[in-house]
């Protein structure tokens, strides 16, 4: 399961922290919400869920987005260890 | 609580672009919950800007470089002693570090008080001594060796792989992809600070530092990481962040408690991607972004006067994370007559 390195603080606004590197980044609100659920430790099958449930978006575009943001999530050294799903 | 009234003498009042840590310290020293400062500036030339800031030092007077010799400089600190009663002297600049530690006898007879390091402190952390302090110490630092001449890099850079750093003793650090750049740096560095040059192996990473104060007794009084945010083309940070990092400050307290450094430190360290931390100097000093530490919940500058002073001072126990600075430029205006005052007289 992903896991956020907790040394990185998330304000409300988007705004995401590395304590550790002094790097600071921005999320928009989609990859807010994406970024909060996987903190409260949802797995993909749990943000997908809640996405097909909350927006008009089809399980394939999604995935592909998703991949693609945890990607980025993983290069900007977000995530814990290797961040497998 | 009534604050203790304490005058304090320091250097470093050249808040340029590539500032001294004079202000900044003054900066500590004048938020002090516990003391009450006078500050008597010390300054080299007739346009460091502190000479002019009159909100931050009360009092300036010249003084000659240290190249000029210990008696020229303990001459002039006996003039100002009699007229300002000095209890503390805070030197901030590396190369006057030696001229006082050298006097520090002389002036604890005259009733002025220091904290710096010993002399074996203060030489064995020299850039051109950094391999063997890394292997003394066990702490990770690039190859280097010192070069008196091209002719000398010639003879040793099969050693080295491009691209390498190359190093004044005291300031000045670029870096070099080929032999001709070598021998660029080299020479502009040389006529500015003299020789040797060190040649240092190029570790590649993000440089980040820490501000520190040790107590002489291998403990650490405050420790504060940061990382610069904007570097200005002459390396200088013009913005920082302090930093949570546990790797950093162990090896703080590493060094700290092995070699019993007494004063101020700046570590520079690289990280690398493989998250190893390189040392790459030690400053012998406060650095000019202290006052970051200072705004942190550390003030280092008051520590450090405390200690001067024979005081017991409390270990720091934390540090606000992410707290930023922003260095900015401010066109000062100053009068001509005080210009000249300092100019011919020496005091202002």
């Amino acid at each position: 399961m992903l896991k956020i390195k907790n040394n990185i603080a998330i304000s409300d606004s988007g705004f995401v922290f590395d304590a550790r590197t002094g790097d600071s980044f921005t999320l928009n609100t989609t990859g807010l919400e994406i970024v909060q659920l996987i903190k409260e430790g949802k797995d993909y099958q749990g943000v997908l869920q809640v996405f097909l449930d909350k927006y008009e978006v089809d399980p394939e575009s999604f995935e592909r987005y998703y991949l693609d943001f945890v990607a980025t999530l993983k290069h900007m050294n977000l995530i814990e260890g290797n961040g497998e799903d | 609580m009534e604050k203790i009234k304490v005058t304090v003498a320091l250097s470093g009042l050249n808040n340029i672009d590539s500032p001294g840590p004079g202000i900044p310290v003054i900066r500590g020293l004048k938020e002090s919950r516990v003391l009450d400062v006078r500050v008597v500036g010390l300054a080299y030339e007739n346009l460091e800007p502190g000479i002019y800031m009159h909100d931050l030092v009360d009092k300036t007077y010249k003084v000659p470089y240290p190249s000029d010799g210990v008696e020229p400089f303990l001459d002039r600190i006996r003039y100002i002693h009699q007229v300002e009663n000095i209890q503390v002297l805070v030197p901030n600049f590396d190369s006057e570090l030696f001229t006082v530690m050298k006097s520090e006898k002389v002036l604890h007879e005259l009733g002025i008080n220091t904290f710096l390091p010993t002399l074996q402190q203060f030489e064995e952390r020299h850039k051109s001594n950094l391999p063997e302090y890394g292997k003394k110490y066990g702490v990770k630092v690039p190859y280097s060796d010192t070069v008196a001449s091209i002719h000398d890099f010639l003879k040793i850079q099969d050693q080295f792989e491009y691209p390498v750093v190359v190093k004044g003793k005291f300031y000045d650090a670029y870096i070099a992809y080929d032999l001709e750049q070598v021998s660029i740096y080299f020479h502009k560095i040389a006529a500015k600070w003299g020789l040797p040059i060190v040649i240092q192996e190029f570790v590649r990473g993000t440089e980040v530092n820490v501000v520190a104060l040790g107590d002489g007794r291998g403990n650490v009084v405050g420790a504060v990481p940061m990382r610069k945010t904007y570097i200005t083309d002459k390396g200088k940070g013009w913005g920082g962040i302090t930093l949570q990092d546990q790797d950093m400050m162990d090896l703080t307290q590493k060094i700290f408690s092995q070699t019993h450094w007494r004063g101020g430190m700046e570590l520079e360290l690289i990280r690398t991607k493989s998250n190893e931390l390189y040392m790459i100097e030690i400053n012998p000093r406060l650095p000019a972004w202290v006052y970051l530490a200072v705004a942190a919940g550390q003030n280092l500058p008051e520590a450090l006067v405390l200690l001067a002073l024979g005081k017991e001072v409390n270990p720091f126990e934390g540090y606000e994370v992410g707290k930023m600075f922003i260095r900015y430029s401010y066109d000062m205006i100053c009068d001509l007559k005080e210009f000249e005052h300092f100019s011919t007289r020496g005091e202002v």
